[in-house]
């Protein structure tokens, strides 16, 4: 066992009820009551206690411990690292509040897997580090597709060498229709950089560049009403569920500069579109658990956050839905934490628009999350969301609400597939006009032939 | 012990490769529970098809490894540890629901069909399922009646043995019974529940449905002290009026628990109860009437009546959230279980306070007021030894105290690993032995969840017995005398119609005096010999009533002996009796829940004296006049089954004790 990988779990910390705490120390809380083991997809798929949260839990504890071994079964270990979604359902039945996708993720990052194929990492993790190089690979894969080089690649087999391998992953994952949020703002003469902002506007990833509609959407909502300014600065949060912690810190230590800088001597607020970089800004003084001059100004960075819906009211959007006869759902799920005050805001914002055709759906068994993990293939993540659509078929929803733009991406390609009568979009697209056939492909759902 | 690679091929070609698991990570998630127990076993196998348990048990006996079956692991006692090692089958993929008979109000199950999804799949269809385990949201209905768990509407509806209709169970030697209650002979359905899995394994289940009340409404009521509380509901049960469920909180924690989730309960208040009736709206009207009368009565400071289902959700909320408020403060929350007649819950929770005190722990301290079982929740720190031994001193005294007012070291956890030395302070050597005995008839190779509920080397540790009546100390020597001797017995009741030889014969007729009537916890003790018509008539003197047929001419230990009033039997709280050999066991008493060793009362209920002579019996009585269905059985003759004679060969290997049931002496 190389002993390096158990100091690693140390200097993480993880939140809990009475504050920040080591990943060690968190998972000796776990009383093994088993009450979270029911809201986990994976368990239920398997029935096996390595696959619960408790089991995760006690393999982290006992690893600790120095009780087991890696090499007692590397395989296990992988399968049980890969198999949580980090749909944070657990969490909200523990009776601790045990934050378990982290101790998973502790986990991830001590045994030093990767569970990105290594090029598609790379190229998403420069969306982080160099952006303009990121843009101008974007660049490039449109060329490709226009003059169907792309297309001629991957016929040929060439894509699957090395050095091009980058191409298929953009390729599968990026929209066919690619227009990044930049384009998109200069094409609607959209000027998002007042002198004077009034909030900081944090788009996610898939705002960006795999559904621009989703960006510009939440840029008029709220450019109406408020000066803003918008920032590319990456989170951090790619790098603290796929790679790792030191680049992540970095990374949240210049997003925090540079709202410092903004800000000036009145803190900005932060509003951001993404749930899962919502409920990540809010964990910030957790990441800072062991830097104090940083938590002190991630406390006061956290305090400002808001998710997009807590800034617009549901009166304003009611008039361009109104007459709206469709049933709708929202799928409130989230990454890593659960997001109680965005939840029940959009919660609120539905219920005022659609009235007795907006559906509650009390996610019980299988009806789990897409959220965050889109790029993470397996059978409980596909699994999780086949169930997901056997639930909207048979509540006959026709439209759910997503407070991630990943698990809207996801779900809504699978519903396509399977049942074409509903889809699925983020929320900010309650405030567009009807739903235009912009539907993504997804590399886990592919179209049907006919 | 070490698996050799032979059985361990022989497991995986039955089984499938894929699921016996031997690496040391499966092995080390699968060796503990909720408790503090963790032990390893050898090898973990998940089964996926409920057809092959036969045959894997069987080859277990086989190659005599033992095997404890695993279902939810939710219990806090230890019941799923391999304290010697052995397989671990894992039953979770084993979780249909097969059937739902809304006509005949039963659902058919399998073992690790989990509580709250039957809860779900019954409650659009208009019924519900009564017990409800504080873990309903992940434990199995199988590992409920393995521990015959109950939760706060036992009171009103029973626990999961009352509610079970019928159990497919297969032996540890790998034979399949079907076991219901209402059998001829012994009620082993009613003996295995709360075996823990020491007698065999349940693999299908059929459990009892009942119509969803209309209407519920949730009260909570504020008490100046904790007697005044109790008094409450011993006055509720007294006036005929057995709410859906009756929870209590002292004030400390009530304290904890309104920090912590906020749910509106006044912190002043030294005790509260949240009680909860269901009917028709009018009959709730009536007795929420007549609840607010009766909380006045003993001086409640306040009641409240929650108007909307959100507050009904508040008022439940704080209750559910003491288990969470408790976790939230320490790495280790120790759950206890001890249960005491309900008229001494004030004295043993001031008692149990002081204990708590003494041994400077930090505990919550819930009880369900309605059925006298109480929960202190420990909280400390397992990486601390001294903590980690002082919790366990602590928990173990309240359990002893527990026992000195009459009740039992668990109500619904059951015993496991972990309360197994405090066994031998409830029970006579005598009962130990029986339970040994037991388990021995069941599992002769001592395979099935071994090392569990009976305590390790008890005969030098068990307290003297309890001191018995004197014509029951007469009786147990006449038997004790005829055992030396080696003289058969046969038992009969005054309305026997046996014609065996007068030497033979041995009668109960003498022990006929009605011991109490405790109108306090609303139970009566009685000798066997005394006659139904004579006790009913007592009863009705004193204005109680219980599930007796007035036409029945025989006495209540022959009622009992032949289960001829099956809705007696299920009355039963304890019961004393005196073995072939002369010993005179005691089982239950004055309380409500019971899940310390296997249930005697359903042991000797149908056994027609075969394994030993009924001398004494404790049953609930009622306020009300109660429904009576049918007309008692007559006397009855059976066909012992495998079960029946491996129990009797154990209990009673000279067959000294002879009986009409098995038509042996019936001309």
């Amino acid at each position: 066992m190389n002993k390096k990988r158990f100091l690693c779990f140390s200097p993480t910390f993880v939140t809990a009820p009475s504050g920040a705490r080591s990943v060690e120390e968190s998972t000796v809380h776990c009383t093994r009551c088993n009450a979270c083991v029911q809201s986990c997809p994976s368990y239920l798929s398997r029935h096996e206690e390595a696959y619960s949260p408790r089991g995760r839990n006690q393999i982290i504890r006992l690893l600790a411990e120095r009780k087991i071994k890696f090499s007692d079964n590397e395989t296990l270990l992988y399968d049980v690292c890969r198999s949580c979604l980090f749909c944070a359902r657990c969490t909200a039945a523990c009776a601790g509040v045990l934050p378990m996708a982290e101790h998973v993720l502790a986990l991830r990052r001590a045994a030093e897997w990767d569970f990105l194929p290594a090029s598609l990492k790379i190229l998403l993790r420069l969306h982080g580090t160099h952006p303009t190089l990121f843009d101008m690979l974007l660049c490039v894969l449109r060329l490709f597709r226009r003059a169907g080089l792309l297309h001629l690649l991957r016929i040929s087999g060439l894509l699957s060498l090395p050095p091009l391998y980058w191409l298929k992953h953009a390729d599968d994952i990026l929209p066919r229709r690619l227009l990044p949020l930049p384009s998109a703002l200069k094409k609607h003469k959209i000027n998002p950089c007042p002198e004077k902002p009034d909030i900081l506007y944090l788009p996610s990833f898939e705002a960006q560049y795999l559904d621009a509609q989703q960006g510009l959407a939440s840029l008029q909502w709220l450019a109406d009403k408020h000066p803003l300014i918008l920032t590319r600065t990456p989170s951090g949060l790619f790098e603290y569920v796929y790679g790792n912690l030191s680049l992540c810190m970095s990374q949240a230590k210049r997003l925090l500069s540079r709202w410092h800088a903004l800000s000036g001597k009145r803190p900005l607020p932060v509003i951001t579109d993404s749930i899962e970089i919502f409920v990540f800004l809010k964990h910030f003084p957790v990441l800072f658990a062991g830097h104090p001059a940083w938590r002190k100004r991630a406390e006061g960075f956290a305090a400002k956050v808001q998710f997009i819906t807590q800034v617009v009211s549901a009166r304003k959007t009611a008039a361009k839905t109104a007459g709206e006869t469709v049933r709708c759902a929202l799928d409130d799920s989230s990454l890593l934490y659960t997001a109680d005050e965005p939840v029940l805001q959009s919660r609120k914002i539905l219920k005022t628009l659609f009235g007795k055709n907006f559906v509650e759906c009390e996610y019980s068994r299988f009806v789990i999350p897409a959220g965050g993990t889109a790029f993470v293939r397996g059978p409980e993540r596909q699994n999780a969301v086949l169930e997901n659509v056997k639930d909207v078929a048979r509540r006959q929803i026709e439209q759910v609400y997503c407070l991630s733009g990943l698990a809207a991406w996801e779900l809504d390609a699978a519903l396509r597939r399977h049942y074409p009568q509903a889809c699925a979009r983020h929320i900010v697209h309650i405030q567009a006009k009807p739903w235009q056939n912009s539907r993504q492909t997804h590399p886990l759902y592919p179209p049907t032939r006919n | 012990m070490r698996l050799s690679q032979r059985v361990i091929s022989k497991l995986q070609r039955l089984a499938g490769k894929e699921n016996v698991h031997t690496d040391e990570i499966s092995l080390a998630l699968n060796g503990y529970d909720c408790s503090q127990s963790r032990h390893r076993p050898d090898a973990e196998i998940t089964l996926k098809k409920p057809s092959l348990l036969e045959p894997l048990i069987c080859l277990l006996a086989e190659e005599k490894i033992p095997f404890i079956a695993r279902a939810a692991a939710t219990n806090h006692a230890g019941s799923c540890a391999a304290v010697k090692g052995g397989v671990v089958l894992n039953l979770n993929p084993l979780h249909q629901i097969y059937q739902i008979d809304t006509r005949n109000g039963f659902a058919d199950v399998a073992p690790c069909a989990i509580t709250a999804e039957l809860q779900n799949a019954l409650t659009p269809l208009g019924y519900f399922y009564a017990p409800d385990p504080a873990s309903e949201k992940v434990s199995t209905l199988g590992g409920n009646l393995a521990q015959n768990a109950s939760g706060a509407r036992c009171l009103k509806y029973g626990n999961t043995s009352d509610n079970t209709l019928r159990a497919e169970f297969i032996t540890p030697r790998g034979e399949t019974h079907v076991l219901r209650h209402d059998a001829c002979g012994p009620d082993w359905l009613g003996l295995v529940a709360g075996s823990e899995g020491t007698l065999g394994i349940i693999k299908n289940l059929r459990v009892k449905i009942l119509p969803a009340a209309k209407h519920v409404k949730t009260f909570l009521a504020t008490f100046p002290s904790l007697a005044a509380s109790v008094q409450t509901v011993s006055d509720l049960v007294a006036r005929g009026l057995i709410p859906r469920c009756v929870e209590a909180m002292d004030q400390i924690t009530t304290r904890a628990v309104e920090d912590f989730s906020h749910a509106g309960y006044p912190k002043d208040a030294q005790a509260l109860l949240i009680i909860e009736l269901d009917g028709t709206l009018k009959q709730i009207k009536q007795e929420a009437q007549l609840l607010e009368e009766l909380c006045r009565a003993n001086g409640c400071d306040t009641f409240t009546a929650a108007r909307t289902e959100a507050e009904r959700e508040k008022l439940w909320r704080g209750r559910r959230a003491a288990y969470s408020a408790m976790a939230a403060l320490a790495p280790n929350v120790a759950v206890g279980d001890g249960t005491v007649p309900r008229s001494e819950l004030p004295k043993a929770l001031s008692q149990v306070r002081q204990i708590i005190e003494q041994n400077g722990v930090m505990a919550s301290l819930l009880f369900h007021a309605g059925d006298g079982n109480f929960h202190p929740q420990i909280v400390f720190d397992g990486r601390n030894a001294e903590q980690t031994r002082r919790v366990n001193k602590t928990l173990h005294e309240i359990l002893k105290t527990c026992v000195g007012f009459g009740g039992t070291v668990s109500g619904e956890h059951g015993i496991g690993v972990e309360k197994r030395a405090v066994m031998a302070c409830q029970y006579s050597r005598e009962t130990l032995r029986l339970f040994q005995q037991i388990k021995r008839a069941f599992d002769p190779d001592n395979l099935a969840n071994p090392s569990k509920i009976i305590p390790v080397h008890f005969e030098d540790k068990t307290l003297p017995a309890p001191e018995n009546d004197v014509s029951v100390l007469a009786m147990a020597q006449k038997i004790k005398n005829r055992f030396n001797q080696k003289h058969s017995t046969t038992l009969v009741g005054t309305n026997t119609q046996l014609k065996s030889h007068a030497a033979d014969i041995l009668s109960a007729a003498e022990l006929n005096r009605i011991l109490e009537i405790d109108k306090t916890n609303y139970m009566a003790v009685v000798q066997a010999g005394v006659k139904t018509q004579d006790l009913l008539r007592e009863l009705e003197k004193q204005g109680v009533y219980t599930f007796l047929p007035p036409s029945y001419t025989g006495s209540i230990g022959g009622l009992t002996a032949c289960k001829a009033y099956p809705a007696f039997i299920r009355q039963i709280t304890g019961v004393q009796a005196i073995l072939p050999n002369g010993d005179i066991v005691n089982y239950g008493g004055k309380i409500m829940k019971n899940a310390a060793g296997y249930n005697l009362c359903r042991l000797f209920a149908g056994s027609a004296g075969a394994l030993g002579m009924i001398t004494k019996l404790t049953f609930k009585i009622y306020a009300t006049p109660q429904t009576i269905e049918n007309e008692a059985k007559p006397l009855f003759s059976f066909e012992p089954d495998s079960l029946f004679r491996a129990v009797k060969n154990e209990v009673d290997p000279l067959h000294l004790f002879r009986t009409a049931a098995f038509g042996e002496v019936n001309e």
